[in-house]
């Protein structure tokens, strides 16, 4: 690999209900994880805004990357689908508490972090090819999708430890604006991995509603 | 001026939308219907993808996800948040 090639490679994305799932189950590795990043979880519980800020200062540290990389090799091996539901609904469930409905941009969350899992574990070849394509094509936005899934994880820690409803309502705030975005890249990576197929095709065309009726009618 | 039936915009159906669209429930293909009615007039835009898709939108509820050009309305597809992962 060439060193272009590498510099252009962004540092990793976490899958933050997994890390979230994981401050929870209280292993080694999280504990570790936790320890290592609570001053920027304080920093972000007293001031959500700098959740971005913060992220980006992670990315820039080896030892988070490192144990970045223990996180995911966790993720692929261990996580199951169900844990990640059952910790989705744990933050739900916690905002809901404090009468904050976040349950759309949970979704979006959840939603990118069960179709990445599936991903890596039943197509694997093309996904990574994508996103080393993507990084390649993309540098800048592909360092966005490292700090946005960065940024939600320590939200979402910092929801945990939130005890009042002042400061959960920015944290929610946070979440919303970044979930917006995470559901771009969703939807980015879905259509990148439909690249070249038949089916982009066009079969109709149409001028008025009478027309489009009629495209998407016939066979 | 355009008469009220016609669209500002040439709408291009691809396989992959009509596909999608023919999996919907009634109810939801009406409200697409509606979706790209507004689109071929001109009335909404969406929010761009990233990376090299960016001439790729998504629209509404629906994640209706289509493409612009001058006077053309590619429609690319449709991504129903799976409700099967919650």
């Amino acid at each position: 690999m060439s060193s272009q090639v590498a510099l252009a490679i962004p540092p990793p994305s976490p899958s933050s209900i997994q890390a979230l799932y994981g401050a929870l189950a209280k292993t080694r590795l999280y504990n570790t994880f936790l320890e290592y990043t609570r001053p920027y979880i304080e920093h972000v519980l007293n001031k959500p805004e700098t959740a971005e800020e913060e992220a980006q200062k992670l990315l820039n540290d080896t030892k988070f990357l490192y144990l970045l990389n223990m996180l995911s090799q966790d993720a692929a091996l261990t996580i199951s689908e169900d844990k990640l539901r059952e910790t989705y609904e744990n933050v739900k469930g916690k905002f809901r508490e404090f009468g904050i409905d976040i349950d759309d941009p949970m979704e979006i969350i959840l939603e990118h972090e069960l179709w990445r899992l599936r991903q890596i574990r039943g197509n694997f070849d093309k996904f990574t090819t994508m996103l080393l394509n993507f990084a390649a094509e993309s540098p800048e936005d592909a360092y966005r999708y490292a700090v946005i899934p960065t940024a939600l994880t320590l939200l979402l820690i910092a929801s945990l430890i939130a005890e009042t409803r002042e400061k959960l309502e920015p944290i929610s705030n946070e979440i919303r604006k970044l979930a917006d975005e995470l559901e771009l890249y969703t939807l980015t990576f879905m259509v990148a991995l439909e690249e070249n197929e038949e089916e982009n095709k066009v079969v109709a065309t149409a001028r008025s509603t009478e027309e489009l009726k009629k495209a998407l009618e016939t066979v | 001026m355009t008469p009220d039936n016609e669209f500002e915009h040439k709408v291009y159906v691809t396989n992959r939308f009509k596909r999608s669209f023919k999996s919907l429930s009634e109810d939801v293909q009406q409200r697409v219907m509606e979706k790209v009615q507004e689109l071929a007039m001109g009335h909404i835009t969406g929010k761009p993808l990233v990376g090299k898709y960016k001439n790729l939108k998504r629209i509404g509820k629906y994640r209706l996800i289509y493409g612009e050009k001058p006077c053309v309305i590619y429609l690319y597809g449709i991504k129903l948040r799976e409700t099967a992962y919650i």
